[in-house]
């Protein structure tokens, strides 16, 4: 699990090209959108296409994107339970 | 009404400094400022090329201006954001990655530049995109010209883009263009112009744009033979590299030939190079700054733009 | 000078004119019937307005060849219905093409990028010369004939409402005696993945101002307006359907994708496009909105008309949801149908509304009734912020 949410830092820094932010200094809790990280809702479409290239999960609906993309820890919560679907 | 040019700020592939042009077999590039110093990194981090050259134009011109934010932005672009479109066409046609990214989607509308720049002025005005090929530019130029007819208190944000891409050069190249070039044309090329125009008196008028609508082609020789005293003008033809070009060349004959400078060669093709052009024309009327050496008696400066067999336009700038 | 609007060509998953388009929303029948995978196979079971003509079928109805991209061919058959029955008239006049489209040629270009990743060379290089925008305009231009001046916007889903506003003022500055202005976008793979990816697509059919809305259909089609100066529609003593009384545009400078939750561009257009015409909010008798039936479109929508008309809210309703989201083509289309609203004087029924959204408690017109309409408005936004509202007005 925290191998998991490593990587999903480093990915979604690289993915959303976040030259002034360090991975490892995104807190797993730490809101990712509006006041956190500062990040809006087109970083949340581009969250998803990451998450279908990388873990295979397929999210199609805005709703749902927004419940699971919380945080760090509730994306990498979202990935364990669908793991073995 | 009389309209000026208030300020201006080209990204092009000519440095007037050290009169320097980036071009490379046939390809032109634009010579870039270091855009960590111009936009702050968050604006960044998602923008395209195109958008970064439109921006910086934009926001330069518009410091120039006293940072006054305009009452209209209108920009024009030949091909809009080929970098974004070409992505995602490339992805959408590949049956084996089907991953797309919506950020693509969004920058590949040909408002991207004239949206962004109104987001980062915050600025609720008027906003129009033309789209219209090689007119593209002086169609914008006429939307300004009437709605400062309409508002003579407001001020225009005016630009006209076009970004060159590998994919653009090859596919242009493939469809005819490796053939012109060894007949002399100068090559594809991209740009980013941006100007402010209102009815505040500054050194250069905008004293007439005639587009085709307004009269027949042999109208742009009248009017030059009636109004322009041809040994204190320059002609910026827009003929891509000395192609055959009857317009071109009937325009051409009324100017001594070393008050004629074919622009492309320092920008190349590209369907909204006019606005180089009219960039260039700025320079000049304004004492010349880095531009090839001239007369100081230098009033006024048209600049043709022609396709063969295609659209014409003329534009005409003059000394205040 | 007046500006007024004489003649109407529209093309849509309704019908291929005028007169089919209106009866099928008079009679409350939508055309949203496709399935998206025909477009591209790894998006399917998506409903999308598509209109019933093949490419051939257009291409013989008009005489042209059927290679030419179908943005142009759809182009072609509305333009041609508007300008046809005055085209003898017209005859000597300043007369201006003025088109909104947001793809262009992307249809033929998308076959030839398919053909590349088979081969590279393999693709059609003719298949890529009418891509820019402005060369549909010019297409539809030459076979119109007899005009002498042709644009073409693209401000994304309002390019079409801003191209009657510029062919408007041209008429008012004099530069233009007749303009043919609104505009044209066929249904592509492009635009279909690019909407899918931002989640902004409903799986089942749209439902503008309802609470339960999830998203848009996309659609395809044209619609034009023939505008004619006052000067001259009463030199010719030409039938006047509707008068374009006012018309504004402004920019929501909030976000790329998503208008201002308080609805800051939105309520400026409607607001200014009264003021031009020096309309008061309460004479208003029905707005076409825009209407897309995204979350966020309906909300920003709603909150400005009612920050516009207080308690006075007109009759409304949105149009797409019968002929889906037609993008450049849409603010066109509606300003067709906003007008026909006018000269019947009936409303247009929304369809699918249930529940009202709870943000605004707003109720759209749900009955194809008569209505007395002196005033109508038609909205249009598109990416970048661009909204756009126009004001059609009825001629005594």
């Amino acid at each position: 699990m925290d191998e998991l949410k490593t990587n999903l830092k480093k990915q979604i820094v690289e993915c959303l090209n976040l030259k002034d932010v360090n991975p490892e200094s995104i807190d797993d809790n730490a809101p990712l959108f509006g006041e956190g990280l500062g990040l809006d809702s087109i970083d949340a479409l581009e969250i998803v296409v990451l998450l279908q290239q990388q873990y295979g999960i397929k999210i199609t609906n805005a709703e749902e994107a927004k419940a699971i993309m919380q945080s760090v820890a509730s994306i990498a919560a979202y990935i364990e339970s669908h793991k073995s679907n | 009404m009389e309209i000026y040019i208030n300020s201006s700020f080209a990204i092009s592939p000519y440095d007037s400094s050290r009169n320097f042009i980036g071009m490379k077999d046939g390809r032109f590039a634009c010579i870039e400022p270091d855009y960590d110093n111009i936009l702050d990194a968050r604006q960044l981090r998602r923008m395209s090329r195109i958008m970064k050259m439109a921006l910086t134009a934009a926001k330069k011109a518009i410091d120039d201006n006293g940072n006054i934010n305009p009452d209209a932005i209108i920009t024009a672009t030949g091909l809009g954001c080929l970098e974004d479109t070409g992505t995602f066409l490339t992805k959408i046609s590949d049956p084996d990655n089907r991953m797309m990214n919506p950020t693509s989607f969004i920058q590949s509308i040909h408002n991207t530049m004239a949206g962004q720049i109104s987001l980062f002025l915050r600025n609720t005005c008027y906003n129009n995109t033309f789209t219209q090929t090689s007119l593209s530019f002086e169609h914008a130029l006429f939307d300004a010209v009437m709605l400062l007819n309409e508002k003579p208190d407001n001020s225009v944000l005016l630009g006209g883009i076009d970004e060159l891409t590998t994919l653009k050069f090859d596919l242009a190249e493939r469809l005819h263009l490796a053939e012109k070039r060894s007949n002399g044309y100068y090559g594809q090329g991209e740009g980013s112009a941006f100007f402010t125009l209102s009815g505040h008196k500054s050194k250069v008028i905008v004293k007439e744009f005639i587009l085709p609508f307004m009269g027949d082609h042999s109208d742009i020789g009248n009017y030059i033979e009636a109004k322009v005293d041809t040994n204190d003008a320059i002609l910026l033809s827009g003929n891509p590299g000395n192609l055959q070009d009857p317009d071109d060349e009937t325009i051409k004959q009324l100017f001594e030939d070393d008050r004629i400078i074919d622009y492309k060669q320092y920008c190349g093709d590209y369907p909204t190079s006019s606005s180089f052009a009219f960039w260039m024309a700025n320079q000049l009327l304004n004492g010349g700054i880095g531009m090839p050496d001239l007369d100081s008696d230098l009033s006024d400066v048209i600049i043709h733009h022609s396709y063969p067999g295609n659209s014409q336009s003329l534009i005409h700038l003059c000394r205040s | 000078m007046k500006v007024h609007v004489i003649g109407t060509g529209v093309i849509s998953a309704l019908g291929e004119n005028s007169a089919a388009n209106y009866h099928a929303l008079s009679n409350g029948k939508h055309g949203i019937t496709a399935d998206s995978s025909y477009l591209d196979s790894f998006v399917s079971g998506i409903p999308v307005a598509r209109v019933m003509q093949s490419n051939s079928e257009l291409a013989e109805m008009l005489t042209v060849s059927d290679r030419l991209p179908r943005t142009a061919l759809l182009g072609m058959t509305a333009a041609k219905e508007a300008v046809q029955p005055f085209i003898k008239e017209m005859a000597g006049a300043r007369i201006g093409y003025i088109s909104g489209t947001t793809v262009g040629g992307m249809d033929l270009t998308e076959g030839f990028f398919r053909q590349e990743m088979k081969g590279k060379g393999s693709g059609k290089l003719s298949d890529l010369i009418y891509h820019e925008c402005g060369k549909i305009s010019n297409l539809i231009a030459k076979e119109i004939g007899v005009i002498d001046f042709v644009t073409t916007l693209n401000t994304a889903c309002s390019s079409s409402a801003n191209a009657i506003m510029l062919a408007s003022r041209m008429i008012k500055s004099g530069y233009l005696d007749f303009a043919i202005a609104g505009g044209t976008d066929a249904l592509t793979a492009f635009t279909l993945n690019g909407f899918n990816t931002l989640l902004l697509l409903d799986n089942e059919l749209c439902r503008p101002f309802d609470s339960s809305r999830k998203g848009l259909n996309l659609g395809e089609g044209a619609g034009y307006l023939l505008l004619a100066s006052e000067k001259m529609s009463q030199k010719l003593g030409i039938d006047v359907h509707a008068e374009v009384s006012g018309y504004a545009n402004a920019s929501d400078a909030y976000h790329q994708t998503a208008l201002s939750e308080d609805g800051t561009g939105p309520s400026l257009v409607l607001k200014n496009a009264l003021e031009i015409a020096g309309i008061h909010p309460k004479d208003v008798g029905y707005i076409n909105l825009h209407g897309t039936a995204t979350t966020n479109n309906d909300i920003a929508e709603g909150v400005a008309i009612k920050k516009v008309f207080g308690d006075n809210v007109p009759a409304f309703s949105s149009t797409k949801a019968y002929t889906g989201h037609t993008l450049g083509a849409s603010g066109g289309i509606e300003a067709v149908f906003t007008v026909q609203s006018i000269v019947n004087q009936k409303s247009i029924a929304a369809l699918r509304f249930n529940t009202p959204m709870p943000e605004t408690g707003l109720i759209p017109v749900t009955e194809s009734k008569p209505l007395k309409i002196e005033h109508a408005l038609s909205n249009s936004f598109g990416f970048g912020g661009n909204c756009c509202s126009l004001l059609f007005s009825r001629k005594h």
